[in-house]
């Protein structure tokens, strides 16, 4: 190991290649015509190739990076912090890709409440978007109908959707594998057909005028020093996509993540070392619940209308399909196919209609040439002599 | 496992009645059941579903049941593929609903191709004709499926098992978007030919034993379904390619020791499971005359949920899964007719089943 001492050159070099990718990305929302689109894609994926392809010319970047994670994360929380400000001189349609973005932190979230559940413990979940629409109701119920300030609708989103999850834990800790899958599924459908059914949610029609968010008696509709009001929705969906991160990191690093992940490997071993993994599992489930639910409720909060469509089927495969997609059990892998799995089919929409056809060329595609996700989960490293480990 | 029926039972209660409060307050509705001008509402009701109120409970009975049964070996084909995939490969394959739609869409194709020869014409030889329709179409869709499965599940069987459920949901995605865009009008409800109608040419459609209708050409969908699924069980069982089959499902490092061809295996299962929604499709073209690009989604989730109801991997748990199913969806659905709750229905309809299937489709 090299001693980790700061370098201001390397420092310059980071902050220079994520400010470099943090521009290139504003002018890849800038892109309208079809075929820059398609050539910045191209010129992307080969620059991809050629760094795998020439590792050693980009292996002295690979390290300064991997040594120097503070120092990443910090310049790359500093340009997060200050895009809103950025963005409106530099983007055209800011409005546009500010909520899109918000929308991007609120999947990250959902993503990463999924992988508690899906990636570490192994539990198929494909009730997720029920989960979030719990979470959204909770919150949009409470705000319209008893007038409950947002600060506690935010938390009471995640701790319904938890209650929803202990309940429905009940019938599926004895179920295994894709019978699971199958109980999440019918709950999921269920769920959504209850609300469309029920007066007291609205109907079909769904809750409209949730009133937004207000912290401590600042509205967030209000602007900023003239910026959109979306801007506060993005400040409070970093901050809370901040904590989902950390607490995923910490669920990761920690025994509770290494128990979690020994009943997901081979629960009978588990089981003799002493994991009591239906516990296990219905911890994690519920843990990814609360993530979800609160996803939920800042979902509901700032859009101001949630209908029973929002949480169809279709969307807890999108789901699966962004923490499938980054890498189960990775969370990196997960916030980067997320991002891919969003960002990208909203920038698709120049291709009007062939745009979910190519979505779906694409999730076809992807896992072709990364069978096991874009980053795929590695042995976690306890000890620095455990250099490599083979799998 | 008994949780996971109950769950599931529920939800295709939902899903089919679509109304919760019905189901919890049965008398409530009772005493609603006014012949109310809202069911002019609902377009053109089916003779067989009209006559409800005129008939004995128990003839009533037998008809949901046999309505159920005409359903129920469509799901079973859809599940009977679901449960060979799984077997052979362990894969979900989220697709397989799509492969189905794409079935009808190939005999939709096929019919105006051998129509616009002049095949169609009637006489004798137009069974063949049809006969020859099937075929092709089961044919076509067991080598699109057997493509499918290079492309979609053997790149990723170095990954995890559920990266498999990932390229097959995009596989499906694809499939139905690429119907929509490039079938002339693909977004459309499309009109399926009533194929089976003029070999009973002469009778009058249907007959009836002690109030209970029964249409021909139903009854001939079902003898089809049952006669494929006969072949299938039989092809299993009994050949050697089906032992094949029914080894690599139980431990595939065994079977290939024992000299079994993984790969060949691989593709037969494909070819057959593939084929088998193929057929489906154009079954459930006959049925409901008409087909649309995303019925593949629905008759996916209910293809998996039989599979699982049955226990995957196991191919008389799909076929029961499938009957047990249709027969509780259609009782359901038609309990409703019954009692005249058509108000309720109708508003549903008018919401939200426009959106996720086309409404004729629910005239079950």
């Amino acid at each position: 190991m090299m001693t980790r001492t700061f370098n201001f050159i390397d420092f310059l070099k980071i902050a220079v290649i994520e400010v470099a990718i943090f521009f290139l990305i504003m002018v890849f929302f800038n892109i309208e015509s079809v075929w820059t689109l398609v050539a910045g894609l191209i010129l992307v994926v080969a620059v991809v190739v050629y760094a795998k392809v020439w590792k050693r010319q980009f292996s002295s970047f690979g390290e300064i990076f991997s040594l120097n994670k503070p120092v990443v994360l910090g310049v790359l929380l500093v340009l997060l912090l200050l895009y809103p400000l950025v963005g409106p001189l530099m983007i055209k349609q800011n409005t546009y890709w500010l909520l899109t973005l918000i929308q991007t932190g609120i999947y990250i979230i959902l993503a990463l409440g999924l992988n508690i559940q899906l990636g570490s413990t192994g539990v198929l979940n494909l009730a997720v978007a029920a989960f979030y629409g719990i979470g959204g109701y909770t919150a949009g119920l409470l705000a319209l109908r008893l007038g409950i300030p947002t600060i506690i609708t935010l938390p009471m989103g995640g701790i319904v959707a938890a209650l929803f999850g202990t309940i429905l834990y009940v019938p599926l800790y004895k179920t295994k594998g894709h019978y699971m899958a199958l109980v999440t599924l019918a709950f999921g459908l269920m769920i959504v057909l209850a609300l469309d059914n029920t007066e007291f949610t609205g109907g079909p029609q769904g809750l409209k005028a949730i009133p937004e968010i207000s912290l401590l008696g600042y509205s967030f509709l209000t602007k900023p020093g003239g910026l959109h009001f979306y801007t506060n929705y993005y400040y409070l969906t970093l901050f809370i996509v901040l904590l989902a991160v950390i607490i995923s990191y910490r669920f990761y690093n920690s025994w509770v993540g290494l128990t979690l992940a020994t009943t997901r490997d081979d629960e009978i071993a588990a089981k003799c070392c002493g994991v009591n993994s239906n516990i296990w599992k219905g911890i994690s489930f519920i843990t990814g619940n609360v993530m979800i639910g609160v996803a939920g409720a800042l979902y509901a909060h700032m859009i101001g209308f949630i209908s029973p469509h929002n949480f169809s089927f279709a969307e807890s495969l999108l789901i699966v399909a962004m923490v499938i997609l980054g890498g189960l059990d990775n969370i990196l892998g997960i916030i980067v196919g997320t991002v891919i799995l969003w960002i990208l089919p909203e920038k698709m929409r120049v291709i009007t209609e062939y745009r979910i056809f190519i979505y779906g060329i694409l999730l076809l595609v992807i896992p072709m040439f990364r069978p096991r996700g874009l980053l795929p989960f590695k042995p976690r490293k306890y000890h620095p002599s455990v250099v490599k480990v083979k799998d | 496992m008994s949780a996971a029926i109950c769950c599931l039972f529920d939800s295709c209660i939902h899903a089919r009645t679509a109304n919760c409060g019905s189901r919890l307050f049965p008398c409530l509705w009772k005493t609603l059941t006014l012949r109310n001008d809202m069911m002019t509402l609902h377009h053109e009701v089916p003779e067989t579903q009209n006559r409800g109120s005129n008939m004995g409970t128990e003839a009533v009975i037998v008809q949901i049941i046999l309505n159920g049964l005409m359903l129920g070996v469509q799901y079973a084909l859809i599940a009977v593929g679901f449960t060979l995939f799984f077997g052979v490969l362990d894969v979900i394959n989220f697709s397989h609903g799509d492969v189905f739609m794409l079935g009808a869409f190939i005999g939709l194709i096929l019919i105006n191709i051998f129509s616009k020869l002049g095949m169609m014409t009637g006489g004798t030889s137009y069974v063949l004709v049809l006969f020859l329709i099937f075929f092709l179409c089961m044919l076509v869709i067991g080598l699109i499926g057997i493509i499918f499965e290079r492309i979609a599940v053997k790149p990723v069987s170095t990954g995890p098992p559920l990266m498999a459920l990932l390229a097959t949901l995009g596989l499906a995605i694809a499939i139905r978007e690429a119907v929509r865009l490039f079938y002339p009008l693909g977004s459309e409800n499309k009109q399926f030919p009533e194929l089976l109608k003029p070999i009973f040419a002469g009778t009058n459609q249907a007959f009836e034993i002690k109030g209970v209708l029964i249409r021909y050409d139903n009854l001939l969908i079902f003898g089809i379904g049952i006669a494929v699924i006969v072949f299938t069980s039989l092809y299993i069982n009994k050949t050697k390619m089906g032992l094949g089959i029914r080894a690599v499902a139980q431990d595939s490092e065994a079977a290939m020791m024992m000299g079994v061809h993984r790969n060949r295996v691989v593709d037969v299962t494909f070819l057959i499971g593939s084929a088998l929604a193929g057929l489906t499709g154009i079954l459930n073209g006959l049925f409901y005359n008409t087909v649309v690009f995303n019925m593949g989604a629905m008759g996916g989730i209910i293809g998996f949920s039989a599979a699982v109801i049955g226990g995957l991997g196991n191919i008389y748990g799909a076929i029961i899964g499938g009957f047990v199913f249709a027969i509780f969806s259609s009782f359901h659905t038609q309990g409703f007719r019954v009692y005249g709750c058509r108000r309720l229905w109708c508003s549903n309809h008018l919401s939200r089943f426009q959106t996720i299937r086309p409404p004729r489709r629910e005239d079950v």
